[in-house]
Formats: C-alpha cells, sequence, structure tokens
C-alpha cells in the first residue's frame, strides 16, 4: 500500500536515524485505516444493530423451542443420556415446560405463555434453533457470543463493526454497551472491548438509570476557563506524541477527550428520557412500580434514543453477572426455572417487544437490525434435586429481526427433546458471518492485521447462513 | 474514580486488568471533585515549595508531574494559563496530560 508522509531527500537522510521508526510506524497505522474504511463492501441493509443479551442461559425449552415430545415423556429419562452429568451434576428425568406454548401472529409459531408481547411479533423474526456454543461456562460463553472466542481480549463484534463503519454521529460513541441495572455480565467489560483493535472501538457502558457521571462541567470552572484549560492540555499532549509518534494509546486518550468534550453536548440531549411522550413511557412501561421492569423499559428508550442519533452497535443486557443465588439476578435457572423466569420474562417481554415496535413505528427498523442473543441454552431434563435446567450449549434459540432478516423464517432443528441440534446445526460464526452480511461486510475480508495473523471477528471458521438473510 | 478506570471486581481474581480507553475516564480525570480537590493541593505545594515566583512554580510543577524541565513552548503557555486563571487550573490540566498518565 502506498505511503501518504512523502519526505525530501535532505529530511529523509537526515531523519533515517531517529525519525524513520516513527515515519513507518505512522504510515502503517495510517494505512490500516484506508484498509478499514468507512464503506461496506457491498450494499448494506443494516446500518445499525441493537444486540439484546440475556446473561446466564436462556432455556430455549421454555421460551422458543416448543417441544411436544416433552410434554409427553415429562418424568422419564432422557434416552441415551440417563445418566448424565452436566456443568453442575447429575441430572434427573425430562421435565416439561411449567408454562403452555400458544401458537402466534400469522405463522402460527409456537411461543411460551411466558413472552406474549415479543409473542406478537414472531411473523418478523427469524429463528435459529440450531445454535450451539463451544463453552458450557458463563464467562467464555458470553466472551464467544460477544467477540467470537471464548478467551478472553479479543474484539467484540460491535468493535469490529465500528472499525469496518465508524460513527454515523461524531457527538456520540459508535459502540455503546448498556448493562442492566442489576449489574454488568459474565466477563464484564470483556463482552464491549476493542481487544487489539484501536482502543477507540470499544464500547462506552451507561445506562438511563446512571447518567454519565461528571459529565457537567464543575460549577466553580467557567466555560471559558475550561476551553483555556483544554487548549493548554491539547499543546502538551501534541509536544508528548511527537515524541511517541504513532503510538495508538496515547491517539486514543486524545481522541477520547475530544469526544468527552462533544459528549458533554450531546449525550445530556441523548439521555433525556423526560423527553419522551406518556405514551412512550407506558408503551415500554417506564413508569411500572416494578423496579427491574421500569430500569430494563427505560434502557430500552435509551437505545432507541442513541440508535436515532446514529450510534451503530448497541449492547443491550436484560440480566446481570451471576449473584451467590442461582437465577436471581439472570437467566441461570438451576434451581427454581419457574419463580426465577417468572421474575425474569415479565422484564424482557413487554419493553423488547415495545422497542421492536417502537421502532417500526419511528421508521428505523427499515435499516436497523435487532439481534436476540444468549450464551448457551439449558437441559430438558432438571437437575437432580432441584426444580430447574443446568447447562446446555449443544442446543439454544438465538433470533433477528428488523433491516434484511426474512421475517418468519426458521433455521435449524433440535432433536425432540430440545437436547441437541440436530438439523442444520450452527455456530456462533455462522451468527456473526450473518450479522456483519446484512450490514455489507463479508467477514473474510474484514480483517485486521495482529501477531502474525490478519484477524477476524470469525476467526477462521462460519458461513453466512442464507435463511435468514431476505433475498 | 476507580471504577472507570477498570477495577477489577474484588471478588474474583484478575491476573492481568482489562485496559480500556474511554471518554468516561477524560470526564472523571476532569470533571471529579477528586481530581478539583487535588489540583487544588499541587497548587498550595507548588506554592510551598517554589514561592511565589511563577517561573519557578511551572519548573517545580514540571519537575513534580513529568520529571523533566518544561519545554520554552510549555512555560510560556503554562505562564499565560496561570495568569488568566490561576495555578489550580493549571495544576488540573497536568494531571490530565498523558504524559502524567501514560509512563512510557
Amino acid at each position: 500500500m502506498s505511503c501518504k508522509h512523502w519526505l525530501g531527500r535532505r529530511e529523509f537522510l537526515g531523519e533515517i536515524a531517529d525519525g524513520l521508526k516513527g515515519v513507518a510506524l505512522a504510515c502503517l497505522l495510517a494505512d490500516k485505516k484506508l484498509l478499514a474504511g468507512q464503506q461496506p463492501h457491498f450494499p448494506a441493509k443494516a446500518k445499525r444493530v441493537i444486540q439484546i443479551f440475556c446473561p446466564g442461559a436462556v432455556s430455549q425449552i421454555d421460551t422458543f423451542d416448543y417441544k411436544p415430545e416433552l410434554v409427553k415423556r415429562h418424568g422419564q429419562p432422557l434416552p441415551g443420556e440417563e445418566n448424565f452429568v452436566s456443568f453442575q451434576g447429575a441430572n434427573g428425568n425430562l421435565m416439561q415446560s411449567p408454562w403452555t406454548f400458544r401458537q402466534r401472529g400469522q405463522s402460527g409459531k409456537f411461543v411460551s405463555d411466558l413472552l406474549p408481547n415479543l409473542g406478537e411479533l414472531v411473523d418478523d423474526m427469524a429463528f435459529i434453533h440450531s445454535m450451539t456454543a463451544k463453552s458450557n461456562t458463563h464467562g467464555p460463553a458470553c466472551c464467544q457470543m460477544n467477540t467470537g472466542f471464548v478467551t478472553e481480549g479479543f474484539p467484540s463484534a460491535g468493535a469490529w463493526v465500528s472499525y469496518a463503519l465508524g460513527t454515523e454521529n461524531q457527538n456520540l460513541p459508535a459502540f455503546v454497551a448498556i448493562p442492566d441495572v442489576r449489574g454488568i455480565p459474565p466477563s464484564g467489560p470483556a463482552n464491549w472491548t476493542a481487544g487489539f483493535l484501536p482502543a477507540e472501538h470499544q464500547a462506552i457502558a451507561f445506562t438511563a438509570q446512571e447518567p454519565i457521571r461528571n459529565l457537567d462541567r464543575p460549577q466553580k470552572i467557567s466555560a471559558q476557563t475550561d476551553d483555556d484549560t483544554r487548549g493548554f492540555l491539547r499543546l502538551l499532549n501534541k509536544l508528548h506524541a511527537e515524541e511517541h509518534p504513532g503510538n495508538s494509546e496515547l491517539a486514543a486518550r486524545v481522541a477520547a477527550y475530544e469526544l468527552a468534550a462533544r459528549m458533554q453536548l450531546s449525550a445530556p440531549e441523548a439521555a433525556d428520557l423526560s423527553k419522551e411522550t406518556k405514551t412512550t413511557r407506558e408503551l415500554y412501561g417506564a413508569d411500572d412500580p416494578n423496579f427491574l421492569i421500569a430500569s430494563y423499559a427505560r434502557n430500552c428508550i435509551l437505545a432507541r434514543r442513541l440508535i436515532e442519533r446514529g450510534v451503530r452497535f448497541i449492547q443491550l443486557y436484560c440480566g446481570s453477572r451471576a449473584s451467590g443465588v442461582d437465577g436471581l439476578l439472570n437467566w441461570d435457572a438451576h434451581k427454581t426455572l419457574k419463580e426465577d423466569y417468572e421474575r425474569h420474562c415479565p422484564i424482557l417481554d413487554r419493553a423488547t417487544a415495545a422497542l421492536i415496535k417502537d421502532l417500526k413505528t419511528r421508521g428505523l427498523l427499515d435499516d436497523t437490525l435487532v439481534l436476540w442473543t444468549t450464551e448457551f441454552g439449558r437441559m430438558p431434563t432438571h437437575q437432580s434435586g432441584t426444580l430447574g435446567r443446568d447447562h446446555n450449549p449443544d442446543a439454544f434459540t438465538v433470533w433477528m429481526l428488523g433491516a434484511g432478516v426474512r421475517s418468519g423464517a426458521s433455521y435449524g432443528t433440535t432433536d425432540d427433546f430440545g437436547r441437541r441440534a440436530v438439523d442444520k446445526a450452527a455456530t456462533i460464526y455462522d451468527f456473526h458471518a450473518t450479522v456483519l452480511h446484512l450490514l455489507g461486510l463479508d467477514h473474510e475480508k474484514l480483517t485486521y492485521y495482529h501477531n502474525g495473523i490478519n484477524r477476524r471477528l470469525t476467526d477462521v471458521h462460519g458461513s453466512v447462513i442464507k435463511e435468514v438473510v431476505k433475498s | 474514580m476507580l471504577g472507570t478506570h477498570d477495577c477489577p471486581d474484588s471478588t474474583i481474581p484478575e491476573p492481568k486488568r482489562v485496559v480500556t480507553t474511554t471518554p468516561l475516564q477524560a470526564l472523571t480525570l476532569l470533571n471529579s471533585s477528586f481530581i478539583l480537590d487535588q489540583a487544588q493541593y499541587f497548587a498550595e505545594r507548588l506554592e510551598r515549595e517554589a514561592g511565589k515566583n511563577r517561573t519557578v512554580q511551572i519548573e517545580r510543577a514540571f519537575r513534580l508531574a513529568f520529571g523533566r524541565a518544561p519545554k520554552p513552548a510549555e512555560a510560556a503557555a503554562a505562564a499565560a494559563l496561570i495568569g488568566e486563571h490561576g495555578l489550580a487550573v493549571f495544576c488540573r490540566a497536568l494531571l490530565n496530560a498523558n504524559e502524567f498518565v501514560y509512563v512510557m
């Protein structure tokens, strides 16, 4: 690739000892930016993404993967795996879902009674029922769903998209993470890190509950004082950077200050939910007496407002890291499935459905992709001695909706009990390849050179799942 | 303060900390009451150790914060900033500089 930094001959000879290293490095970094570009590889269907993530592993059997055979054989052992020991220990017999499944929409897709509002939207969704994960442990599995790898330190899908496409709004970050009010997910910031990509591509994490702290200029410091201070700071950093050319950390920090200054102007407006109408607030449940329902609802409204203002990729969490009690703060219902999901589903169902309807009404769904994800599934048997389900990375459900998605599609199936993907088993690599495809990106061409490898979100795997893409 | 700077959960071992660079850190270092207090203490220290002479104060500040003397351009800009807005404002800027935050 051609280098944009031309030196006169005298300068070149004079700089050989000290300058060349910096020049070469600066060139390389400049070229990397050119490689990424701000344009997709081919025309995109989606321009932005909202990824809803339910940590703790949502049971597919109790939500979207209807298994009538499970009802018939309730109380019998799981054929072929009668003494199966899963993540937490021994399993008991097959346990039917405590909730009824009903047919929804025009398509007649079966959805659990736990999710009536989302159930109304099935005709627009594209389901992948045969998703599989590499790990049965929350931390690594959350990493895999969000970054493509089970170890921490790899760039999140949102970081890749920020790197590939940049931001639509210079005054807001391209990538935002909205953690649940109950806390951050397993593996925390590793779910939204930039990894080895330039540091500016990591997500900024904030919620509707905690407006960005320290956003306001301190009262005793005037606007003029602040401006002059920043001017001086810019000079210090500029001179310092000249002694350390090509250092992306320093550049990222300078960029962070510049973005912080712009966010001081734009973020208060974006996060100001008081501007929303009463109708909208009621649609989402923003003022529900249940604090958790209201909090997640407000985070959904925040997500919509950020999308409206051009944020490229949003991770929206419903549930947090595990507490000492299984299934209390997230979807990890090892012991008390019924109580846990009757607590969590009302939180997820109403506001998520409201978000989708609201996006549609405002015309945003035409170029926004909505994803519903979790890190793995759960067993059709109950755990020995409990009325909960253990981890199951061999079968779970995710869905997509919105720009470029084939409405009413259903890809892959699990066996009679929802234990394993049996037809068209899909991987998280396939999922990411498909998401990138909808954004107009070829997952094999979106690369970043690091440690001797042209790195990809999809590593060396993955195929686009054409069946969920609108033709 | 620590939260925005990747403080790990104290109940979980973290052999290698995830390191982030975010505008939230910039906002914390610029606007938090902790930093404003520290800038004030820094300014008071300069007055104690370097007296009232502005040039000596600037020299002392750079020695303390960056371990070196200020460049002419830096000294001139610092003098202008202090003249306009006072020593604490100058100290607030030093605490935010890349050279202060990063060990190169």
